[in-house]
């Protein structure tokens, strides 16, 4: 016999193992499952930051406008920034 | 249904070999999804190879925000789910941890590896905490000499054996050729030809001793009771 067709071991069956499918589990949400670990870790997060800056340098009356239009209906500069660029990509 | 992470905050400490090596065996008789949560994705590069089993899948992982749902839907589908995690201190260790039925934390019988373990335990502790249940941990001793040990790697080692707090696998994962060969080879170790490496019915028997170990842990621990409606 060569040593790769060694017979596996049975373990006695693995039947008794078998897959559990999501609704038989408390029903938190991976976001409330990672909340309630936030709460005990004290292991850092390793993920890069999904969000960056940008320094605009612009003519002062465009830049007064540009805050002034994301104050009226209260966006953050980058949501708003966001919209403007919809619009652009939509009339491109 | 049984989750078994492997973690320890130490890279090089026999992880990815030693979860390798129980799913390829688990997969002999049941289905098994392998998450590969190391950055480097040797997993990912070894299922490229041929030779994976016809049971076992291997998933990558996308980042910290993803582990939980690819855990979620890997136990749907798996009698077993191996986790195999970065060597580093980060919260998708704890998320992962926070998801299993078994820990076990590789070490190599040396005194970095050791601080790094007892980290992922105080860690883990913390874990069971904020999901008010007990998660089963051991230590596995990995890269191990077979015979002529160490000074070092005795005194290592017996501190966590004389430790009651801190249970250890009987089974050590030894350093043997077959297992540097399946990251070369692909495959497990019951595909690997003899002719190839060195004492490979050692490191068959080796593995399977390992995999016993865990099922009759998780068996003890009641993870087997876990069924689908």
């Amino acid at each position: 016999m060569t040593d790769s067709a060694r017979k596996a071991l049975d373990f006695g069956g693995l039947d008794d193992f078998q897959p559990t499918r999501p609704a038989e589990r408390p029903q938190a949400t991976a976001e409330e499952q990672r909340r309630v670990v936030d709460r005990a870790s004290t292991f850092p997060s390793r993920e890069p930051e999904a969000e960056g800056q940008l320094n605009i340098r612009a003519p002062n009356d465009m830049l007064t406008r540009f805050k002034a239009a994301a104050k009226k209906d209260r966006y953050t500069y980058g949501a708003f920034l966001e919209i403007l660029l919809n619009s652009y990509e939509e009339r491109a | 249904m049984a989750v078994v992470t492997f973690a320890n905050s130490k890279g090089g400490s026999g992880k990815t070999t030693s979860a390798l090596i129980l799913a390829c065996e688990l997969a002999e008789h049941a289905s098994v999804c392998l998450i590969d949560a190391d950055p480097r994705r040797p997993l990912t590069t070894w299922a490229k190879l041929p030779g994976k089993p016809e049971r076992l899948t291997v998933v990558t992982n996308a980042s910290e925000k993803t582990i939980l749902d690819e855990i979620d839907a890997a136990r749907a589908d798996n009698q077993f789910v191996i986790v195999d995690l970065e060597g580093t201190a980060s919260r998708l260790t704890s998320y992962a941890i926070s998801q299993s039925d078994m820990v076990v934390i590789p070490m190599k019988e040396q005194q970095q590896d050791a601080l790094a373990a007892i980290d992922v335990i105080q860690e883990l502790k913390r874990d069971m905490k904020a999901v008010r249940r007990t998660i089963p941990f051991a230590v596995l001793f990995t890269q191990t000499k077979v015979v002529a040990k160490s000074r070092t790697a005795r005194f290592v080692s017996n501190q966590f054996k004389a430790n009651d707090a801190t249970p250890v696998f009987a089974t050590e994962i030894h350093e043997r050729d077959a297992y540097s060969a399946l990251f070369s080879v692909g495959g497990g170790l019951r595909r690997l030809s003899g002719r190839d490496v060195n004492n490979l019915e050692a490191a068959i028997r080796n593995a399977a001793d390992f995999a016993a170990e865990v099922v009759t842990m998780l068996r003890a621990n009641g993870a087997n009771q876990k069924r689908v409606a």
